[in-house]
């Protein structure tokens, strides 16, 4: 059976910076493993709890995450401060992090 | 008796509470006015009347020398999170004590000096709450972690990841950044969000920016009005987080895009991202302190900055406040100030009207 799509569109605001970092990811672009490990921290995630979370009220100079995660059929959106981060989001968010800071 | 304090009632009394009682010259004038303005119940408020208790007990107790002691006395505190999360983490500096060779700990200790004396030396403030809180800060936070906070009680700096951001603590401007964001919650207690966050940031954007202005010992003209020129890596094309004397210039990178800050209301930036865009719209502000300090001349936070500050101050402005309040707000400390008609109103109307903001 084929892996079920996978799409992610990831956006980090704020900071003291202000500088955007985004990036979009779609796991079929990725080589294998790398893949695999998108998917496998996609899987640990309870998206629906997630999308529901409430954005805590603004806090000066933290980060503002915003992701649309494309898996399957659905589509979740997470808009998350820094500060709610939760654990195992974190994984990810530092995996999209890097990607969207390569050149 | 400490010697830095000049006068132990500029600590805790406002200078337009200060010119009202100078103005009405007697002792009962002066306990009417301060009686006045403790029957407001914000937290201002409070500590005004706070202040007025201090200041009947030190009549009565006038030999402990209290206040005195407490004045004009930084307090910091570096701590090092040694790339973990935890807060504060373990102390590596407290105050009076040697360098021990990490820079980012002695730029911290510094950066909170020069920022405690620009408060104390410009407006006879006594640190974040006027009221002599130690600082504290936290450096080496997080691994590679971007960034720099205020997260209501302490300052935090990351050491960045060496490609797009160098250590947060290398630019004087960003550190006075954090540390105003104390300032500006602990006086209007500006919320977070569009038009009051960008107003947030652009406070501590002002006074960062004054911080380092004065600290070199630079007037207007020779400021560069540039935030965190120090900060950007080798990789980036650009130079700074933000420019003040033009918004939206400061870097034209592959990866972090085009500087977004406009300097004028007609380009005013719509989005959810950033908490509503407060470290984009900040530059309109920005832009117009920018244009004020400038058409004054000479030393920026000696008249631009005191008036900023004043009306940063003014308990009219409320949490919610938009420019074009705050605008209304240096308007009336201009007058409170320098009269209604001098040089200085015309470059505060003029700044505002400058950047699309109709007072």
């Amino acid at each position: 059976m084929p892996e079920q799509r996978l799409k992610i569109d990831f956006k980090r605001s704020g900071g003291v910076t202000g500088m955007q970092l985004t990036t979009c990811v779609d796991v079929d672009d990725l080589p294998e493993d790398e893949g695999q490990t998108v998917r496998d921290m996609v899987e640990q995630l309870d998206l629906e709890q997630m999308s529901q979370q409430p954005s805590g009220a603004g806090a000066p100079d933290r980060f503002v995450y915003e992701l649309r995660i494309e898996q399957g059929e659905r589509t979740v959106d997470v808009c998350l401060g820094e500060a709610e981060l939760p654990e195992d989001l974190r994984p990810l968010v530092r995996d999209l992090e890097k990607r969207a800071k390569s050149r | 008796m400490c010697n830095n304090c000049r006068n132990p009632l500029y600590c805790i009394v406002p200078p337009i509470i200060l010119d009202r009682i100078a103005r009405n010259g007697n002792e009962g004038q002066r306990d009417r006015a301060l009686r006045t303005l403790s029957r407001d119940h914000s937290l201002r408020m409070a500590r005004l009347h706070m202040a007025e208790l201090r200041v009947v007990i030190r009549r009565g107790a006038p030999t402990t020398g209290t206040l005195e002691q407490t004045c004009g006395n930084k307090r910091r505190t570096i701590y090092d999170a040694q790339n973990g999360e935890t807060l504060p983490g373990v102390v590596v500096r407290p105050e009076g004590t040697d360098s021990a060779g990490d820079v980012a700990v002695d730029e911290a200790y510094d950066g909170l000096g020069a920022t405690y004396d620009f408060f104390w030396e410009t407006f006879e403030r006594d640190s974040i709450d006027d009221d002599g809180l130690p600082l504290e800060a936290t450096v080496h936070f997080g691994e590679d972690y971007d960034n720099a906070f205020w997260n209501g009680v302490q300052m935090v700096f990351g050491d960045g990841d060496g490609e797009l951001f160098n250590r947060f603590t290398s630019s004087l401007d960003v550190i006075g950044h954090e540390l105003a964001h104390g300032v500006t919650e602990d006086e209007a207690g500006l919320i977070y969000w569009r038009e009051p966050g960008a107003l947030n940031e652009s406070m501590s954007d002002v006074f960062g920016s004054l911080v380092k202005q004065k600290k070199l010992g630079q007037t207007a003209e020779e400021a560069d009005w540039l935030i965190g020129a120090e900060l950007l890596g080798p990789e980036v094309d650009g130079v700074a987080l933000r420019s003040m004397s033009a918004p939206g210039t400061a870097y034209d990178d592959d990866v972090l895009g085009k500087d977004p800050q406009p300097g004028h209301m007609d380009d005013f930036v719509n989005t959810l991202s950033d908490n509503g865009g407060v470290h984009i719209n900040s530059g309109i502000p920005n832009h117009a302190f920018y244009l004020v300090a400038t058409a004054l001349g000479s030393y920026a936070w000696e008249r631009a900055g005191r008036i900023w500050y004043e009306a940063l101050r003014d308990p009219q402005l409320r949490p919610n406040a938009r420019f074009r309040a705050f605008a209304r707000a240096t308007v009336t400390a201009t007058s409170a100030l320098y009269g209604p008609g001098g040089d200085e109103m015309k470059a505060v109307t003029h700044g505002w009207e400058s950047v699309g903001i109709h007072i």
